[in-house]
């Protein structure tokens, strides 16, 4: 009985609900929603730009930091630190890096950004094709 | 099914940050959507405000749309967070309606009413209600969504929706029914 009453107001809820016609907003809704929009996708380019050089950037300072912290914990260690070593004669020193040596760093480095920079070039040039074929809507 | 097709293609390239394709994505369920928050919301402005806000959350979340859903299921989601929260925001209050109307459940008071005056009667007795009811009602008997459907809309149990639902249903009965006396 109860469900009988519930299936009736349901239709009749339905039935006046379906009779209330589509609303829209102003003529100038649509042009409003497309700047924003053209704002937030700009943004996001933007974001979506800066975030592998930041993280590059990120990286780089993060060996470097891990560098210092090395040299300046070898450099801060007191001889009581140092292990006793067997009586030799021990030479330790650090490698010392030519010329050469940092200009390869600095083309490697430089081959990495040309390719970062060529990868977002080309992934900014290649968009999925759309509408797709056959009948739009 | 061919429009879905489409409108995978659309919100694919909606994803890679296409304004246009999201724009006819928009075209498509802007009529919907405005209708049910401008009801809700009971303010054209407002109602335009919300659309606004809903379809910019939905362009910076759709991303994390996986498909999963329908995307009118997804889109109505974001549309009742965006307007429950916009209108408690605003502190949306409401008005128990205290009209007269010639309205029940009656076939026989229904039969003297026109169509126009019941729906109306209707709308006045449902801008009564709180903005989360008021959207429930519209997305189960204009939208006809599914319990399940709304459930995943409003984030809330099977259970809860139908608990819900019958409660306002029994509180539209008795709007409806003062009127008749």
């Amino acid at each position: 009985m109860n469900d009988e009453v519930n299936n009736q107001s349901d239709t009749l809820l339905r039935k006046l609900l379906s009779e209330l016609p589509l609303d829209s907003p102003s003529m100038g809704f649509e042009h409003r929603l497309k700047l924003r929009l053209e704002q937030e996708a700009a943004r996001k380019r933007r974001a979506k730009e800066l975030l592998p050089l930041l993280g590059l950037v990120a990286g780089v300072a993060v060996l470097l930091g891990f560098a210092v912290y090395l040299t300046v914990r070898f450099y801060s260690a007191k001889a009581a630190d140092i292990p006793t070593l067997p009586d030799f004669s021990y030479n330790i020193s650090f490698p010392t890096f030519g010329s050469q040596a940092i200009m390869v760093g600095v083309a490697v480095l430089g081959l990495l950004l040309a390719n970062l920079y060529l990868r977002q070039h080309l992934s900014r040039k290649e968009k999925p094709p759309y509408p797709p074929k056959g009948d739009i809507c | 099914m061919e429009q879905r097709r489409n409108n995978a293609a659309y919100i694919e390239a909606a994803k890679q940050g296409d304004t246009s394709a999201f724009m006819h994505l928009m075209r498509q369920y802007q009529p919907m959507v405005f209708t049910i928050v401008a009801k809700v919301a009971r303010s054209r402005a407002d109602a335009e405000d919300i659309t606004q806000e809903v379809f910019i959350k939905a362009f910076n979340g759709i991303g994390s749309f996986r498909e999963k859903s329908e995307f009118s299921t997804w889109l109505y989601r974001i549309a009742y967070n965006t307007t429950v929260s916009e209108l408690r925001k605003k502190k949306f209050t409401f008005v128990s309606y205290d009209g007269s109307l010639d309205l029940s459940d009656d076939d026989d008071n229904l039969a003297s009413a026109s169509k126009e005056q019941l729906v109306q009667c209707l709308e006045q007795v449902l801008e009564g209600l709180p903005p989360d009811e008021a959207f429930l009602i519209y997305l189960f008997y204009r939208d006809e969504q599914s319990i399940e459907q709304i459930s995943h809309i409003t984030n809330q149990r099977i259970g809860n929706i139908k608990v819900k639902l019958h409660r306002i249903r029994q509180k539209l009965k008795v709007e409806l029914s003062k009127l008749t006396l």
